[in-house]
């Protein structure tokens, strides 16, 4: 079990409103941090120090403004959309090791993506187009889950061995026909889906940075309410039934509101892995396990993650850039051995 | 849409490929004519384009998916894709010579072809430099040696004649841009790259950052470049592209108003073709680049066979 003290004990809104104003003023930070730096040397107190004129000043509001903003923005709202899932899904599923990448959840979603490509819609930049392909993203994550929670419930608790072994076979099968579908439909593009397929945070405009955002909040607000209640999922369905809650019905809730998530991070910015995962843990680590705190915790960690990653990613071979994804596998590969060999070697000493 | 990949796929391909075999074919295979050869297979499109040039055009007879220029090939038996060949198709045609270019993914299937006796010419051609020995090679492995030579001099002497005219003009600094979301542009060692050297133009992309690289968008509205060109992949040779296509890639562009070449309305959306493909279309290429970066300061000089070309201007 993953739970370390009893549902429900400890909490105090206070210590929680604590916590989230220090997680806040940490992300304002990051945010900040990554606002100064890029390829370009411009920082974003230029924009305040001179009367902005001139093309020195245009220089700089395209590369803030423009570029720079709008993009570390859309890495905060990814990765607290991530690892918001994360915690759920480790919750709906009650193992650690869950997370919207590792099962194959984001595949789905991105499965879904690409086949509005295939369909003709969901190409450029138009927001019908940006609504199909989320649509559809959605369709693919919730489906893959809905799979998963079929596979769970049908053996009980799922183990870790075949949750991991089914997630690493939905992924294969995806990604096939991920492949399938670009060399029939669309080979033009197959470096951008390429470098979407590794988790990529480009630059958006402020209209579909802001559709995204309002999707995350929304599934985020419906799992702060649900959090109090995903606290008893971990004490087994009969339990909670004897509480008098439907576990089942909590489940789809939670299931509808982090596969929305999920997919609404994946049509913007394609497979990014293992933030649901690490970024969960080193949560529940400090703060424990009770999702009340744990999930708006995680939501912000998260994004502060992966601001800081993108950030990482835009700088460290500037002015080249690499897929954001490269940078979070390789913070997450490790983890997820250490994590992994540590249950292992516990489940095994019993 | 899978052809025009190709033009694209060839370079970078044919560049990511340096450590492929540069043995020439067995000379006098068992069993393979050494005479001229009378059924050619090609397996790249830059290839093909060198054996009509030099007259071997009637001996094709068979090439990539990707071979679209000259107008003709398209009728020719296809035998797969560039980096993967199908040997089924390739032998079906009988031929007595194929032409190869090394790349990342034909080279067991090379081998095997060379193994089974059938003559195999490979040719390097990533850039302007490597044209010349090409098309010389493939010269003497079709006995058209004059015909070559003939044309690598017309092909020198209009690279001279291109540098002579852009001497002396103000140097635009230019991004060549292959694609958009995610940015890879054209960067120095590539073949494009070459070809906006010699048409009097500044890249923008800086040193060491690759052939191909996926460039940082602040870094061009820093690097402020005056002229910025778009290939478009989805519009080879004879094809006409959708202008609904090229405007959006503009309006892409457009967003960012501080690009000077923006500003100017000299962002131009290009058939990528004769810039991404190293072949003997190349003095088309710096034609069109010419007219791009230099407008009406420089006679335009009309090459005999020259294709359509696509723009689309602010």
């Amino acid at each position: 079990m993953p739970l370390r003290e009893p549902a429900g004990g400890g909490f105090r809104p206070g210590r929680l409103a604590g916590i989230c104003a220090a997680l806040l003023g940490l992300l304002l930070l990051v945010l900040l941090a990554g606002l100064s730096v890029g390829a370009a040397p411009v920082r974003p107190w230029v924009l305040l120090s001179r009367a902005s004129n001139g093309e020195e000043a245009a220089r700089a509001r395209d590369i803030l403004l423009g570029l720079r903003l709008p993009r570390i923005l859309l890495a905060a709202v990814v990765g607290a959309a991530l690892s918001a899932a994360g915690v759920t899904f480790k919750a709906v599923l009650r193992n650690p090791l869950a997370d919207p990448y590792i099962l194959g959840v984001s595949g789905g979603a991105a499965l879904g993506a690409i086949l509005t490509a295939a369909f003709g819609a969901g190409d450029g930049t138009a927001s019908a187009a940006g609504l199909i392909r989320s649509l559809f993203a959605f369709g693919g994550a919730a489906g893959t889950l809905l799979l998963l929670f079929a596979l769970a419930r049908a053996s009980g608790r799922i183990s870790n061995t075949s949750l991991l072994l089914t997630g690493a076979v939905v992924n294969a099968f995806f990604s096939a026909l991920i492949l399938f579908i670009i060399t029939v439909v669309d080979y033009t593009r197959f470096q951008s889906v390429f470098f979407w397929l590794v988790g990529t945070i480009e630059p958006s405009g402020y209209g579909p940075l802001a559709a995204t955002a309002a999707c995350v909040a929304g599934s985020l607000l419906g799992l702060v309410l649900l959090s109090g209640r995903l606290n008893l999922l971990s004490l087994g369905d009969d339990e909670a039934r004897s509480l008098g809650v439907e576990p089942d019905s909590i489940k789809k809730l939670a299931i509808i509101a982090a596969s929305l998530a999920t997919a609404s991070a994946v049509s913007m910015s394609g497979l990014i892995g293992f933030v649901g995962l690490m970024v969960p843990h080193a949560t529940r680590a400090v703060l424990g396990s009770d999702h009340r705190s744990l999930l708006p915790a995680a939501a912000l960690g998260g994004a502060i993650f992966l601001v800081a990653a993108d950030t990482a990613a835009r700088t460290l071979l500037a002015p080249v850039e690499m897929p954001v994804g490269i940078i979070t596998a390789v913070c997450g590969g490790p983890f997820f051995l250490y994590l992994f060999q540590r249950r292992r070697a516990r489940e095994m000493g019993g | 849409m899978i052809r025009p990949l190709l033009a694209f796929l060839s370079c970078i391909a044919a560049a990511a490929a340096s450590s492929a075999p540069a043995t020439t074919g067995p000379a006098g295979a068992p069993g393979g004519p050494t005479g001229k050869p009378r059924r050619i297979v090609s397996l790249a499109p830059n290839l093909t384009e060198m054996l009509f040039a030099i007259g071997a055009g009637g001996e094709v007879a068979g090439v990539t998916d990707f071979c679209d220029y000259p107008p003709e090939v398209r009728h020719l038996p296809k035998v797969g894709g560039f980096i993967n060949p199908n040997p089924e198709a390739v032998l079906a045609l009988a031929p007595d010579l194929v032409v190869a270019t090394p790349n990342v993914g034909n080279r067991p299937f090379v081998e095997q072809l060379m193994r089974a006796g059938t003559r195999v010419e490979i040719v390097q051609a990533r850039n302007l430099d490597e044209i010349f020995p090409a098309l010389e090679a493939l010269g003497r492995a079709t006995s058209r040696e004059s015909q070559a030579s003939v044309l690598v001099r017309r092909l020198k002497d209009g690279l001279l004649s291109a540098k002579e005219r852009v001497k002396g003009l103000p140097r635009p600094r230019t991004l060549l841009c292959i694609q958009v979301e995610p940015l890879v542009v054209a960067g120095p060692g590539s073949y494009p790259h070459d070809l906006l050297t010699i048409a009097g133009g500044i890249s923008i992309v800086p040193d060491g950052s690759g052939a191909y690289p996926k460039l940082s968008l602040e870094e061009v509205v820093r690097a402020a470049p005056d002229v910025l060109i778009q290939t478009r992949m989805d519009a080879p040779q004879g094809l006409e592209v959708s202008s609904e296509a090229s405007d959006s890639l503009l309006q892409w562009w457009g967003r960012w108003r501080s690009i000077p070449a923006v500003k100017a309305g000299r962002v131009h959306a290009v058939a990528g073709d004769t810039l991404l493909r190293p072949g003997p279309r190349l003095l088309e290429g710096i034609e069109l680049l010419i007219r791009l970066l230099h407008g009406s300061t420089v006679a335009s000089v009309q090459h005999a066979g020259q294709g359509r070309r696509l723009e689309g201007c602010r």
